[in-house]
């Protein structure tokens, strides 16, 4: 590139490269950079649930587990003694899956954490990779994004049009412009992207100069803008992932404090928590990606309106979801274990069963993986 | 008696004829005034020159100073542009060189217009080349040398008009009209002294306008790279868009 410029080649050979070249080097580095992003996650989760954090963690799990265990045993014999002996042995199932789950610096569990995070996953390719009418999720997301990109890059250079007062040099960058938009435009464009790069087009469209600025340049503020809705929206995405470990690595202290006597068990309160993460994360991909669907289907885009939809208002409604499905989850379970306390020694037990059996096959189908 | 008295007349008429011819016989020993004559005038063509040499010196210096970073900066050839329309005088036509360097960036690569950086640049330095001839340490001699010749123009013509007044073998008329002279050289040289100074305060106020002209170039300039880099930044965080 260097050398070219230098003498004068680049006039024809390169004419108008430098922009595409520069565009598809930002295109391929970020795409590889989010793929990197994704790709250490998995990193993450074995790096935070084998390392040093989640032994200490799980050391102070025990100590919960050691502590709450002696109240457990006291208030078990307390029952044997009273001659409720079913709903005791059955009750002998916590403090063995506490001590299952928690020896061995909690490894059963960690190992647990990761399968039931690779189940959600799983959900999760299934839905991004479903092609709803010819485009999958995940393709209609990153097509809609990159012609969003490549439109503000067009709007960006065409802006500075605007200042030029000589009519000729005007001219020159407004057609400049055009041309570096065609050349770095993605391949395969939409309706809409085709639209915009119509628009700007004044030989096909017959416009004059001022119509092309007019139709093509956008306030700088609003530009900004939308990379802001933008970035907020990955830094959501991001930080649900986090959130998720960070609510992994929890796991110890809530089955350590499982045994507790008072209250809801802290374990499903924890594994509640752990899906509701986990929805968020499905409920975010879902509405992103039907919306991105949306406008490579209808073939017509606003790129504003798309920015607050996926940056700001679909965090704040898959947060709303997954709340509104975890804490419906929980009074479920909360009402179980109230209904069956207050009712007899049989529903008591026929819930406790319940219960026992529903976490024994979540845990065989995690384990089984 | 009648006779005599007509001889008389005509013996004093003729006498007085003879007076006269001698008198205007007489040769005029007129002498010869030094001019300065081919010295005074080479030396202001000298300086005329000099003038337009200063002002090319200052282009070439300023093409190697500032426009090779500037070619640089935008990958063009602008020197060709530049040497194309140069007049014979040295001094790049700015209005040529104006249209010659539009039509070497009409197709430019970069995604930042630099049309008119590059022409207002070049109009600067044209600008600031002219003001160089004068007001350059260089040039304030030339100007000091210009009121030098101009000043001993004066006073050799306020000489001559004072040897005149002191010749005899001449009419009052002429010696009124070398006063005259002597008078109006010295308005034309204060004139002269006029001129130069405006000379000088026109190309400061010159190079005050090329600093703003910079100035506002410069402002322009960084709203462009913002508008471009706004566009680069969106294009960088949409690229990294996937939902995972």
């Amino acid at each position: 590139m260097e050398m070219l410029s230098r003498s004068f080649l680049w006039k024809n050979s390169l004419l108008f490269g430098a922009v595409q070249d520069q565009a598809s080097q930002i295109i391929n580095q970020s795409a590889q950079g989010s793929q990197f992003i994704s790709e250490s996650l998995d990193r993450l989760w074995d790096d935070v649930l084998s390392g040093g954090l989640y032994t200490a963690l799980a050391n102070l799990g025990i100590l919960f587990a050691v502590g709450t265990l002696l109240i457990f045993m006291v208030q078990w014999a307390k029952d044997l003694i009273d001659g409720e002996e079913v709903r005791s042995f059955s009750e002998l199932m916590w403090p063995i899956l506490v001590i299952c789950l928690l020896a061995n610096n909690a490894s059963l569990l960690s190992d647990s954490t990761k399968g039931m995070r690779s189940l959600i996953n799983q959900v999760n390719q299934t839905i991004l990779t479903q092609t709803a009418s010819s485009i999958s999720l995940q393709e209609a997301y990153q097509k809609v994004m990159l012609e969003i990109g490549s439109e503000d890059l067009a709007r960006g250079i065409l802006a500075q049009c605007a200042t030029k007062a000589d009519p000729l040099q005007q001219q020159d960058c407004v057609n400049n412009a055009v041309e570096q938009a065609k050349a770095s435009a993605p391949p395969n464009p939409s309706r809409s992207y085709q639209n915009f790069l119509d628009s700007l087009n004044p030989l096909q469209q017959g416009q004059n100069l001022v119509n092309t600025l007019q139709s093509g340049i956008q306030n700088t503020l609003v530009m900004s803008a939308r990379g802001l809705l933008i970035a907020f929206g990955m830094a959501f995405q991001w930080l649900v992932e986090i959130t998720w470990v960070l609510t992994a690595l929890l796991g110890p202290l809530a089955v350590g404090g499982t045994l507790l006597p008072v209250g809801q068990k802290a374990i499903f309160a924890w594994l509640i928590g752990f899906y509701s993460v986990g929805l968020v994360k499905l409920c975010l991909n879902i509405v992103t990606g039907l919306v991105a669907t949306l406008v490579v289907n209808a073939g017509d885009n606003d790129p504003m309106i798309f920015a607050f939809a996926v940056g700001l208002l679909a965090p704040i409604l898959s947060l709303a979801l997954a709340a509104g499905a975890g804490k419906a989850v929980f009074d479920a379970l909360q009402t179980v274990i109230r209904h069956g306390l207050l009712a007899g020694g049989k529903d008591v037990r026929r819930g406790a069963n319940a219960l026992g059996q529903v976490t024994g096959f979540v845990f065989s189908k995690i384990l089984g993986r | 008696m009648e006779h005599n008295k007509h001889f008389k007349k005509s013996a004093m008429v003729l006498g007085l004829a003879a007076m006269l011819l001698i008198a205007s016989a007489a040769p005029s020993r007129a002498v010869t005034i030094p001019m300065g004559g081919g010295d005074f005038f080479n030396g202001l063509l000298n300086q005329f020159l000099q003038y337009f040499e200063e002002a090319q010196r200052y282009i070439s210096q300023a093409i190697n100073d500032k426009i090779q970073p500037l070619e640089e900066s935008i990958n063009a050839d602008l020197q060709n542009a530049l040497g194309q329309a140069k007049g014979v005088l040295g001094i790049p036509d700015p209005i040529a060189t104006r249209k010659s360097v539009e039509e070497t960036l009409s197709n430019s690569a970069e995604p930042i217009n630099s049309q008119e950086r590059a022409t207002n640049e070049i109009d600067r330095q044209i600008t600031r080349a002219t003001a160089s001839a004068t007001l350059s340490q260089e040039g304030q001699q030339r100007t000091q040398e210009q009121l030098q010749i101009t000043k001993q123009a004066v006073e050799t013509v306020q000489q001559q008009a004072q040897i005149a007044q002191s010749d005899v073998v001449t009419q009052n008329v002429m010696k009124r009209i070398a006063a005259q002279n002597a008078e109006i050289s010295g308005v034309l040289g204060s004139m002269r002294q006029d001129m130069a100074q405006d000379a000088q305060r026109q190309e400061l106020a010159n190079v005050n306008l090329t600093n703003i002209s910079r100035g506002i170039d410069g402002q322009n300039q960084a709203a462009d790279s913002e508008r471009v880099s706004t566009g680069f930044g969106n294009l960088r965080i949409f690229s990294r868009a996937r939902l995972f």
